[in-house]
């Protein structure tokens, strides 16, 4: 299922596309963060904080606004 | 897609080309390059600024083969298109030095990221070599590769390195001495093609293909005249079919990079590595932010223990000087002004090294292990809500050591506004020389949880400042924040780059800062001096005791005390330097004989070590194994005397929060004018004052 990376919780998943939001994209891309790319759910920092994922060979951290650029497949369901 | 080609333009391939433009390394961020620049230069490693900016400078000088040359290492960066001014400054310096050669730093356990830059580098041309760093801790993922993939492909020599442990440094050296530059070409799209080649006319660069991307990418080079023309129809016509040129560059180079890691890599595992383990408990709330906590208290309170002995070993060579100072045969005027003038200085510039030391060595542990990263993280939420990015965090820490580069830290915050409410709210942050402050007023006030008491003042400065910036937020208005950044895996940093970083850190602020601070603490005692007779008669008492009035609410009654806030005005590291002579100035020290005198150091440098090693005990939560302390010094004993401990508090929250140093103005006003610098004044007055009345009144 498609949905925004902001609204998963926690599992795997793969991104499907970014919305283009010039700077946010830009960063994302250059990190590693792009179509096709899996990432696992690490965790959320507390009171609504930024959520970790793992890539292939780094961690990142976004907020949830930033979170909610990424469209992924869950690939749970 | 055909990805490599031999590349005609780029120069001599395979020539026996050397660089004679000095070394540079280029990396991603936490790709242990630092620490591969520690290894390389030794002893030689000097830190600095780039020009026109505060992002820290590595560089040292190597001698090779007789020969003199400059290794500079180029703040982390993903790609050469700058999302940050460290990227920004990585791209002026790769632009403007094609004749140097380039490390290139990669992270062996994230190849493919890696490889983006390196494409991105080889595109230039530029004699290069490649350093597979962090070999170990890829091996230890499970990943097994094949460097000579990689060398192939590039035309370059690559070398598996493990920096901490200076594995294949020496190879990586020798290889960079001989470097070639690099054979590589990716097909692009055929619209960017065309691109690059009708904009490659207005290039006057040797790399003119690269500089074509990277105008593409929309990067602001240098174009000869009628070229941005030209570059404008050019992406007007990329617009047209639809082709956004940089998501078509990176994904051309992302494909290859892709392409050329799994040729690389032979082995490798999907097992969640040990800091994602270590991440997912940190992330849950009952356990992360209490650690977070904790582990700030600890750094704070050991900082607090370890260089309490060492102050006070200073304190004693002070006296020591001062006595022998007192012994020559001088007239009375000369061996006052060299005991308590000169050597007075001398030694207030030098208390502030053990605590400046310790301070950046811990902070240098937390920035290296990857903790720091993590306290970004679980502290975006309260930057959120001083209406922050969470990167801002970092600044507002370094502000604990020294406010001056906390505010030009503050520009790795892209949006202007942001980047001033940041700067803005900083001096709050309580830096090492206040910190000097508080541990004198807390060894005399509150033995007994003196931690705790400055940990409550370093907290009240942080919870002001983010109150502060949220509120300025409504003036100013704020950023779209952006909050994406890398977490680093956990790491056991290297101990004797961090003594040696510590160390050089230290050494630059006491050139920075020792001269205005022996300048003050000889003026104060000039003043005291005149006109001749008592000290309270002098024209700095009078000074001092015109503004008793305004202080007595606080509770704070001595021309001794409010004297020594206007010096702090200038530099707040001369607090105690002035509350020494202004007290103790009264009663001259003892002349003291050589012998004796060397006896004396000898004793107080057994004690330091003593008390240094009962600190370890002590830092998890026995402070009575330090035993009975020796007793107070003069200073402290007449600090005692002339305050209340409420008064003292009043004092202590007054020194953290009022105006900040000369320094810290000057670098606000250098960053946003006069009417933000007048700002800051006013408003730490205010608050140091109307703060301070409310805790005398506890």
């Amino acid at each position: 299922m498609t949905r925004k990376l902001s609204d998963l919780a926690s599992g795997e998943a793969r991104v499907v596309k970014l919305e283009n939001r010039a700077p946010v994209r830009k960063r994302l891309q250059s990190l590693g963060l792009r179509p096709g790319t899996g990432l696992a759910i690490i965790g959320q920092a507390p009171g609504g904080g930024p959520i970790e994922i793992s890539l292939s060979g780094t961690c990142l951290a976004l907020r949830r606004e930033e979170a909610a650029l990424v469209w992924v497949d869950d690939e749970a369901s | 897609m055909k990805p490599a080609e031999t590349c005609p333009k780029c120069g001599p391939v395979g020539s026996d080309y050397s660089g004679t433009g000095g070394f540079f390394l280029i990396g991603n961020p936490n790709v242990g390059k630092s620490t591969l620049v520690n290894a390389l230069a030794g002893s030689r490693l000097a830190v600095g600024n780039w020009s026109g900016t505060t992002t820290e400078k590595l560089s040292a000088t190597l001698t090779v083969a007789g020969q003199n040359l400059d290794l500079i290492d180029l703040p982390g960066a993903y790609a050469l298109e700058a999302t940050s001014p460290e990227e920004a400054i990585a791209q002026n310096e790769v632009l403007a030095n094609p004749e140097a050669t380039f490390i290139n730093v990669v992270d062996s356990g994230n190849l493919e990221r890696n490889l983006l830059l390196t494409i991105e580098l080889a595109e230039f041309g530029y004699a290069m070599v490649v350093a597979l760093n962090l070999w170990d801790e890829a091996k230890a993922k499970g990943l097994e590769l094949e460097p000579k993939v990689l060398a192939e492909a590039f035309g370059v020599p690559v070398v598996s390195t493990v920096a901490s442990s200076r594995q294949g440094t020496s190879e990586l050296l020798a290889a960079a001495q001989e470097a070639p530059r690099p054979r590589i070409k990716l097909s692009y799209h055929p619209a960017i093609e065309a691109a690059i080649s009708e904009l490659a006319a207005f290039i006057d660069h040797p790399a003119q293909r690269a500089v074509a991307l990277l105008a593409l990418n929309g990067e602001p080079v240098n174009l000869q005249p009628g070229g941005a023309e030209v570059l404008a129809g050019q992406l007007e016509r990329l617009a047209n079919l639809g082709l956004d040129p940089f998501l078509s560059i990176s994904e051309t180079r992302y494909a290859y990079a892709q392409e050329l890691a799994q040729k690389a890599i032979h082995a490798s595992s999907n097992e969640a590595s040990r800091s994602e383990k270590i991440d997912r408990l940190i992330l849950k709330p009952w356990l992360g932010v209490p650690a977070f906590l904790l582990t700030m208290f600890l750094v704070f309170r050991a900082t607090f223990l370890f260089s309490g002995p060492w102050v006070d070993f200073i304190g004693a060579l002070q006296e020591v000087a001062a006595g022998w100072a007192n012994a020559l045969p001088l007239p009375a005027l000369a061996s006052s002004f060299l005991a308590d003038g000169l050597v007075g200085g001398v030694g207030t510039v030098l208390s502030f090294v053990p605590v400046l030391f310790i301070l950046y060595l811990f902070m240098g542990l937390l920035e290296n292990s990857g903790i720091l990263a993590r306290a970004a993280l679980l502290a975006d939420r309260a930057m959120a809500l001083a209406k922050l990015p969470g990167r801002g965090f970092i600044p507002m820490i370094l502000g604990f050591g020294c406010n001056v580069p906390a505010i030009y830290a503050a520009r790795a915050l892209e949006d202007p506004r942001d980047r001033l409410r940041l700067s803005l709210v900083i001096p709050f942050m309580s830096c090492s020389a206040r910190l000097a402050v508080f541990t004198l007023f807390a060894a005399v006030f509150f033995p007994h949880n003196g931690a705790l008491v400055v940990f409550g003042l370093y907290l009240g400065g942080i919870v002001l400042a983010l109150l502060t910036a949220a509120v300025l937020a409504r003036f100013t208005g704020q950023g779209e924040t952006s909050g994406v950044m890398e977490i680093p895996p956990y790491r056991w940093p290297s101990l004797s780059f961090i003594l040696k970083l510590a160390g050089m850190r230290t050494w630059d602020f006491v050139r920075s800062a020792g001269g205005i601070i022996l300048i003050v603490v000889v003026a104060v005692w000039a003043l005291q001096q005149f006109p001749a007779g008592p000290l309270d008669q002098s024209l700095y008492a009078q000074a001092a005791s015109l503004l008793i009035p305004i202080f007595a609410p606080l509770g704070i009654e001595s021309w001794e005390l409010v004297g020594a806030l206007i010096p702090g005005f200038i530099a707040k590291e001369v607090v105690i330097g002035t509350l020494g002579v202004s007290y103790l100035g009264q009663d001259p020290t003892a002349a003291l004989g050589l012998g004796a005198g060397l006896a004396q150091i000898a004793t107080s440098l057994g004690q330091a070590f003593t008390a240094t090693l009962a600190a370890i005990p002590a830092l998890f939560g026995a402070p009575q194994f330090l035993g009975a302390p020796d007793g107070p010094s003069g200073l402290q004993k007449a600090l005692a005397a002339s305050l209340t401990p409420s008064a003292a508090l009043a004092y202590m929250v007054f020194v953290l929060l009022y105006t900040p140093c000369v320094a810290t103005i000057g670098a606000l006003k250098q960053e946003f004018g006069n009417r933000w610098a007048a700002f800051t004044v006013v408003y730490g007055l205010t608050a140091a004052y109307l703060l301070a009345f409310a805790v005398s009144r506890l």
